[in-house]
């Protein structure tokens, strides 16, 4: 259905009969903020500040921070307070409406919320900066990754380990042959450490009078506010999170997706922990992700380089110790192993570790980013090369680990393809590749 | 396993009981000097109705141990094959008195230890209680020369099961565990085909259930509800901890608990793990790593359960030795929802298993798949096993099979072969599931095994629940 060659009058009329419809002007028809000279300061306005979008915005300190918004003022209090002289807004809308200076945005809010906020700056022509994973759903990846190429603006996704040392490593030795070819990736994280499998909601409680909650809830079905969705363990909440492997997949597997060069995978299954609802009753969690799973992808060959099989685990789960680990060593918190047919990878280092004493690293073939994920991404939105995770990389990665929620979801063997933005055997679940927004919402 | 004289291989566990030499007296000498921990005085010096192997003609006087579950249909089924049902013990009244009912001219008894003493005819004794009172009471029927048929797991930990193989040998009384797929066919076919190298050597083998189907992963509860009218908790309770009464331990739910069960694995590998440790010829792992699922409070963020109850799933993988021509072989085992990877060679839509679990062999050659208890033996994909030619049935069948798991033991008390789940094959099996639960309660580390010796050779830590102590007044 999407082509990514497509002309921009033939995609919107894709768009307008297809999926849904969303009308995506680029940045140079609004005369918008385009891209700034380096020697300039960017207008950076931010979305969701209390948890990781502090951080971000510590690291932005050396443009001008202009707009602030979160919908929790209290949970926002301290930010507030580090940046007293910045307009402050509940509701990103007005923001965008009001403050018609910024060039770029932020967004950190709840996985939920990603795709609405990001695709008014992109097609307000503004470059944007997102929390990993990318979107809620595999859909909102795909159009957000087009709107973005559409518009032309500059993109990040916010898994900064894409810009560091180790992962480029990692990618030189897998490309300079030292384990041949990989067809077998094991990865695994510690999280959930945020509560999940979960039965039932719980009952109503009083909202804060800081909180917007109705803008919280913003296009999932709404629900009455408690302490249990907000601040933080949103993430174990099917309709607004998105678990342990949105969480921590874009950093883990991101290992993988770059070095093994990963496509879209053919078919994804999963199994999970099962929440007990009585004495011989079980269920697949309905409200939360479950408190563990195991999630087997497989990638297509790709450029003469044979399918791969990845399996992804959390909640404690891990894969079997690699051949010739040392019996004193333990599989870390989190996680990857590649296996080849000439040797295996843990953790970027050759197994066992007497391997690693005389090999010579390869040498330093891709470029290296010496600033911050961050500022990365600010040079972009200044005409610099694209941001390592722009979305064009990120946008594919995150639709690759949110297919595996829709398999840890259904408990079945979905068959991917890809191209079209379709499970193939199992036609009922492409409901969950996506989403009908609440009333007044929409991408 | 030996060879007989063609170099095939027998089954010694089919060896008549009868073929053991040693007198009754001479146990007695030997019992005397073994250095163990407990004293064993066969039933006739007791001056107990010495059961010793009664004729076939003779009917059995059978006892059974707790009534409300698995007991009821073990009882039913020695009954229906003509036994006497001379007494039944439950300590919780209103949850076996249907099965009290059943049987109006047998005994009643909450405290098996009370039965044991005052029903002097009883010749044989079905034990179904909780796993953490398997032990005790099945060391002290033995002890007084009564056969012995336990449910699965034979007992809760590994220092249990050794002392218990060790004295049904020594006092040569019949056992069986209440695994009864060994008893069936589908365990006999995969050893057969195996044997046969159907696949070649196996290297891997991937187990899985679906239980635990009650609640894991849980803290104690902090209500202390009245203990139900007709229940002794004192006894229920036995050699465990004590604990206060709460309905999340009985009548069900006790196998999710550290103290009395032993979590999914306990219940299922009994039967799951069956075919691989028959078929593969195992004993003792080298090795056992563990995972599992960890459940994050609401309130704080600490976990849930930890050491209390099992988890709601888990991975243990096990590690086992080369064993004659066999090579080293790794068997992982799955419960909770999880299960292996789907084998590229099953057919789409193909079943893994069946609705209680399964087992994946992987061979050099081939795979072999089947359920649980054995069932439905397949060499996958299908036209490979349609192609297949079938070795003769060298392995002895029982009676009825499955169906017939009872009966084996009754015959077994009888003078007859064996049963063919009898503790020394049982025993060994036990230990090598129970101690997968060490490494649940020491999760992400590799512990290396000393089954010899009952030790974890890397970990004194881990060694705490090879033989946890006993309640005070309580002893094996």
């Amino acid at each position: 259905m999407v082509d990514a060659r497509i002309t921009r009058r033939g995609f919107m009329t894709t768009a307008a009969s297809g999926i849904a419809a969303f009308t995506i002007v680029p940045r140079d028809v609004l005369g918008g903020a385009g891209f700034k000279p380096a020697s300039e300061k960017l207008n950076i306005a931010f979305v969701g500040i209390g948890g990781q979008g502090h951080a971000n915005l510590k690291a932005c300190t050396g443009e001008n921070i202009v707009a602030l918004c979160d919908v929790d003022w209290k949970y926002a209090e301290g930010v507030f307070k580090e940046f007293p002289d910045v307009k402050k807004y509940k509701d990103y809308r007005k923001m965008l409406d009001e403050a018609k200076d910024i060039d770029a945005v932020v967004i950190a809010t709840p996985d939920h919320t990603h795709a609405v906020i990001a695709m008014a700056a992109i097609k307000m022509g503004k470059h944007v900066y997102v929390q990993k994973p990318l979107t809620w759903s595999v859909e909102e990846a795909r159009k957000l990754t087009l709107a973005a190429r559409e518009a032309k603006v500059a993109t990040q996704m916010g898994n900064q380990g894409h810009s560091g040392e180790e992962i480029r490593v990692l990618c030189e030795m897998i490309w300079s042959g030292v384990i041949g070819n990989v067809r077998e990736v094991h990865s695994w994280t510690d999280r959930p450490l945020w509560p999940q499998g979960i039965a039932k909601r719980p009952e109503d409680v009083q909202v804060p009078e800081t909180l917007d909650w109705d803008n919280w809830v913003g296009p999932a079905p709404t629900r009455p506010y408690n302490p249990v969705y907000h601040p933080f363990k949103w993430r174990g909440w099917q309709d607004f999170g998105t678990g342990s492997l949105g969480d921590m997949g874009c950093h883990i597997i991101d290992h993988a997706y770059w070095a093994l060069k990963l496509t879209a995978p053919v078919s994804v299954e999963a199994y999970s922990s099962l929440r007990s609802v009585k004495d011989w009753e079980r269920e697949h969690n309905k409200e939360t992700y479950p408190d563990a799973s195991i999630v087997r992808y497989e990638f297509p060959e790709r450029d003469g380089k044979p399918s791969v099989k990845l399996t992804w685990y959390d909640g404690g789960l891990k894969p079997a110790r690699p051949e010739g680990l040392e019996k004193e060593r333990n599989l870390g918190a989190n996680g990857t192993i590649f296996i080849g047919d000439k040797g295996i990878i843990m953790d970027n280092r050759l197994v066992p570790e007497s391997k690693m004493k005389d090999y010579k690293l390869p040498s330093k073939t891709i470029p290296r980013i010496t600033t911050s994920h961050e500022q990365n991404w600010i040079n972009a939105c200044k005409g610099g090369e694209a941001a390592c995770s722009n979305f064009e990389y990120s946008g594919p990665l995150t639709e690759a680990v949110l297919l595996g929620n829709i398999a840890i979801r259904t408990g079945k063997r979905i068959e991917w393809d890809g191209p079209n933005l379709k499970i193939t055997n199992i036609p009922e679940s492409n409901e969950l590749l996506g989403r009908r927004y609440r009333e007044g919402w929409t991408l | 396993m030996i060879k007989d004289s063609n170099g095939k291989e027998k089954d010694t566990l089919r060896a008549p009981l009868r073929a053991n030499s040693i007198s009754r007296r001479e146990l007695l000498g030997k019992a005397a000097v073994a250095a163990g921990a407990f004293t064993i005085v066969p039933s006739y010096v007791l001056g107990a109705n010495a059961s010793g192997q009664k004729p076939p003609s003779e009917k059995l006087n059978i006892a059974t141990i707790g009534i409300g579950g698995m007991g009821h249909s073990n009882t039913r089924k020695c009954a229906d094959a003509g036994e006497n049902i001379v007494a039944l013990c439950d300590v919780d009244e209103k949850h076996a008195a249907k099965v009290f009912d059943e049987y109006p001219n047998a005994k009643k008894y909450s405290d098996f230890r009370k039965m044991l003493e005052e029903v002097r005819n009883i010749d044989a004794v079905i034990v179904a209680t909780p796993d953490h009172t398997h032990a005790v009471a099945a060391m002290m029927a033995i002890k007084m020369g009564k056969h012995v048929y336990v449910q699965k797991p034979l007992t809760r930990t590994v220092y249990e099961a050794r002392k218990l193989t060790e004295a049904a040998r020594q006092y040569k009384v019949a056992t069986q565990m209440g695994n009864q797929g060994h008893s069936g066919e589908g365990i006999r076919l995969m050893c057969e085909w195996i044997w046969d190298g159907a696949i070649g050597p196996i290297k891997e083998a991937h187990a899985w259930t679906n239980r635990p189907v009650w609640a894991q992963g849980i803290d104690r509860p902090k209500d202390t509800p009245p203990v139900p009218a007709g229940l002794d908790w004192d006894l229920w309770i036995g050699p465990a901890p004590m604990r206060p009464y709460n309905p999340v331990y009985h009548p069900f739910s006790w196998r999710a608990w550290v103290d009395f069960g032993c979590g999914a694995l306990g219940d299922m590998a009994c039967h799951i793990l069956d075919p691989a440790f028959w078929a593969l010829k195992l004993k003792y792992p080298i090795s056992v790593e563990a995972c599992m699922s960890t459940r994050m409070s609401g309130e704080g963020w600490g976990k849930v359960g930890v050491r209390e109850t099992y988890p709601q799933a888990s991975i243990v993988r096990y590690k086992f030795p080369a064993r004659g021509k066999m090579p080293e072989v790794k068997v992982c085992w799955y419960d909770g929802g999880l299960m292996p990877a789907r084998p590229d060679e099953l057919e789409p839509g193909r079943m893994m298993g069946d609705e209680d679990g399964g087992v994946i062999f992987i061979g050099e050659k081939g795979k072999m798949m089947c359920g649980c208890y054995g069932s439905n033996p397949r060499l996958i994909p299908e036209k490979k096993m349609e192609a297949y030619k079938r070795p003769p049935k060298t392995l002895p069948r029982i009676k009825d099979g499955m169906d017939g798991h009872e009966k084996d033991w009754i015959a077994a008390c009888k003078g007859g072969p064996a049963a063919s789940s009898n503790f020394d094959y049982s025993g060994p099996f036990t230990e090598t599931v129970v101690m997968g639960n060490l490494a649940m309660l020491n999760p992400n580390k590799m512990l290396e095994w000393d089954g010899e010796n009952m030790k974890v050779t890397n970990d004194e830590a881990a060694n705490e629940y090879v033989n946890p102590p006993y309640r005070a007044s309580w002893t094996l």
